[in-house]
């Protein structure tokens, strides 16, 4: 990773390709979740990595550059919500995930579950969940992408596991 | 749903749209456009590098054209003999009674003195010039020449 960062810093275009390969992915579906739309999440993807290769001598100081990405993402994000607007939180199943061709009947009905129950929690707690689960980090690098202490980030996701299993049981019962 | 393992398998299973399929080209070519306008300096920057050569340039022609027109100027004020107003008249007054080469020989005596600090009697001069004049209407044509001698002999 260090390694990585510092020919990031140095402006290599391999090294950019290497670390789109290593986040682009769980970025995209992070943003996606976090801006529900597709075509906003490829803006604010190109956004983000042109804003990393503007400040690539930032790179000197970043021991995780994929913890940074995701900092620079959801600071991206925010900026969009901002020039938009904030809109009411409206989520459906096919603006967020793949459900185009399920012929799995149990695998849509979960998806749509899902997509229910994350409507019942707060901003922080979506932001835990959109981080850990379609960001792919650890705790601790949401620490350092939402800037609040690692205990703090573990309170607001067990929280946020445990209403989403009242949510998801009541769907079911 | 049994225990929080559940959930979070279910969680996983849930996977976000995903990208356009050129997005990765397209987000890596505008990284490389992006990396390699480093050395290239910004458009405001060439923009700003031109004027200052435009203005130095400028002002460096303006320069030689003043210092030229001044040159020119002030060999001209050099050339130009500045008379008193009173030799003046006195140079045009011996003019009229004579000829122009004993006026300028008059003014030429005149402004000597001057340059030396002893200002001449323009006042008598012009007494001198008085009779000059009429011993040149009263001689006759051909003893001209020895009325310049006396004029000289005056002067």
């Amino acid at each position: 990773m260090q390694e990585l960062a510092a020919r990031l810093a140095g402006g290599e275009t391999a090294a950019f390709a290497e670390l789109y390969d290593a986040c682009a992915n769980q970025l995209h579906h992070y943003l996606v979740v976090r801006l529900r739309s597709r075509d906003a999440a490829d803006d604010v993807l190109q956004e983000t990595f042109l804003r990393l290769a503007r400040l690539r001598h930032a790179f000197k100081s970043v021991e995780n550059p994929v913890a940074y990405a995701f900092t620079v993402a959801r600071n991206e994000a925010n900026r969009r919500q901002q020039r938009a607007g904030r809109e009411g939180f409206s989520l459906t199943m096919e603006d967020l995930f793949q459900v185009a061709g399920q012929d799995d009947r149990e695998q849509r009905e979960n998806t749509e579950a899902v997509t229910k129950a994350l409507r019942n929690l707060t901003e922080e707690q979506r932001e835990v969940i959109e981080l850990k689960f379609y960001g792919g980090l650890t705790l601790r690098e949401i620490g350092e992408v939402t800037g609040v202490p690692q205990g703090t980030v573990a309170t607001r996701y067990r929280a946020a596991i445990g209403l989403l299993r009242n949510s998801l049981a009541k769907e079911w019962s | 749903m049994e225990d929080d393992g559940d959930i979070e398998r279910l969680l996983a299973a849930t996977v976000p749209r995903q990208p356009a399929a050129d997005l990765r080209a397209t987000i890596l070519a505008a990284i490389a456009a992006e990396l390699d306008s480093r050395h290239r300096p910004a458009k405001w920057q060439s923009w700003l590098g031109h004027a200052v050569a435009a203005s130095l340039l400028f002002s460096v022609a303006t320069f030689f054209v003043v210092d030229w027109s001044e040159g020119r100027r002030m060999a001209r004020w050099d050339a130009r003999t500045v008379v008193r107003s009173d030799v003046a008249a006195v140079t045009d007054a011996v003019a009229s009674v004579s000829d122009e080469d004993t006026a300028r020989g008059v003014e030429q005596y005149l402004l000597s003195q001057l340059q030396d600090g002893a200002r001449p009697e323009t006042a008598d001069l012009r007494e001198e010039i008085e009779a000059i004049q009429r011993w040149a209407e009263a001689e006759p044509f051909a003893n001209r020449s020895q009325g310049d001698e006396k004029t000289q002999d005056h002067i």
